[in-house]
């Protein structure tokens, strides 16, 4: 596998108390408060609970707010799948999207209930199929043990579901995926994804920097590390 | 204690039942069944052991290794089971 890296899907989702109100007045300000915190947008939609603002690519951003459980639990979701950007772009459109939801329902102190960070991306290998690299050079399985499937093998990976040490707050947990990619065999999908699983202090602050930093450094270290065995260059 | 069956509760509903996540899509649904607690049980709350059906702490459900998805079924029988408890 090369070490080549293409990101292809970046997300962070915050589930919080107490919710946003949503409203015809609250969405037109939040409009407002998005633009005001520097961040551009061409258009947005609303589904009953949730108003979705939009940028449409090549600088593709999509901000979520829903109010999940009023006036107790809502919603901030904040992904992109811009397949050209670094990760630090994201990480100031995500603050900045914090910033408006912040300026338009300062209901502080916020407490995040729960959270998750995406990050998905792409690596070329240097073989035809990167199962075939996955399962032979780094899993060192001969090809043969694959024919019991009696049929050509698509694609394939690896999946590991890795939580926190016991005792280690804020509890979390990893979920990380090495696969072939299916619309392109040569090139290897990964996907890490992090779980708070318990609801962080009252008063938390969002972070989305830090957090998005904080998944970007264990695949740096601790998924690239594990696919040493395969990386070329 | 060896924990067979998971249960969600109303808070969980509130959290997860249809809530997009940071892959941008709702959650999906495990692909490798009972490996680990299936999308909708991760966040619960209860668990409960058999034969007992004794709601256990949500540490407990660590033990994702034993654990299996509830049929609606099981689901809706033990709703049922909690709501008689509360009457």
């Amino acid at each position: 596998m090369k070490r080549d890296r293409k990101l292809i899907h970046v997300g962070i989702d915050y589930i919080v108390s107490p919710c946003p109100a949503l409203n015809p007045q609250t969405r037109l300000s939040f409009q407002q408060s998005i633009l005001d915190s520097g961040l551009e947008y061409t258009n947005t939609t609303e589904d009953g609970n949730k108003f979705i603002v939009f940028r449409q690519p090549p600088s593709h951003l999509e901000i979520t707010v829903i109010a999940l459980n009023p006036p107790h639990i809502g919603q901030l979701l904040v992904v992109s799948e811009d397949q050209n950007r670094p990760l630090n772009v994201f990480c100031d459109d995500a603050e900045a999207a914090v910033q408006a939801f912040h300026n338009n329902w300062p209901l502080s102190p916020y407490q995040i209930m729960g959270c998750d960070i995406c990050i998905r991306e792409l690596h070329e290998t240097t073989s035809d199929h990167a199962f075939k690299e996955l399962w032979e050079d780094h899993l060192h399985q001969p090809s043969e043990s694959l024919s019991t499937f009696n049929r050509p093998i698509l694609g394939g990976g690896l999946r590991f579901i890795a939580n926190s040490p016991p005792g280690e707050h804020p509890t979390t947990r990893y979920d990380i995926k090495i696969e072939s990619f299916i619309d392109d065999s040569k090139k290897v999908f990964i996907e890490v994804q992090l779980f708070y699983i318990e609801p962080l202090p009252l008063g938390e602050p969002f972070s989305p920097s830090q957090r998005l930093l904080q998944v970007n450094q264990f695949i740096e270290n601790q998924v690239y590390s594990f696919m040493k065995g395969v990386l070329v260059t | 204690m060896s924990v067979l069956r998971a249960a969600t509760t109303k808070l969980d509903n509130n959290f997860r039942k249809d809530n997009l996540d940071s892959t941008g899509s709702f959650p999906r649904a495990n692909q490798i069944e009972n490996m680990y607690l299936s999308d909708r049980l991760i966040d619960g709350i209860y668990a409960v052991s058999e034969p007992t059906r004794i709601p256990v702490p949500y540490e407990l459900q660590n033990e994702y290794l034993a654990w299996e998805k509830l049929s609606d079924e099981a689901l809706e029988n033990f709703e049922n089971s909690l709501k008689d408890e509360e009457r």
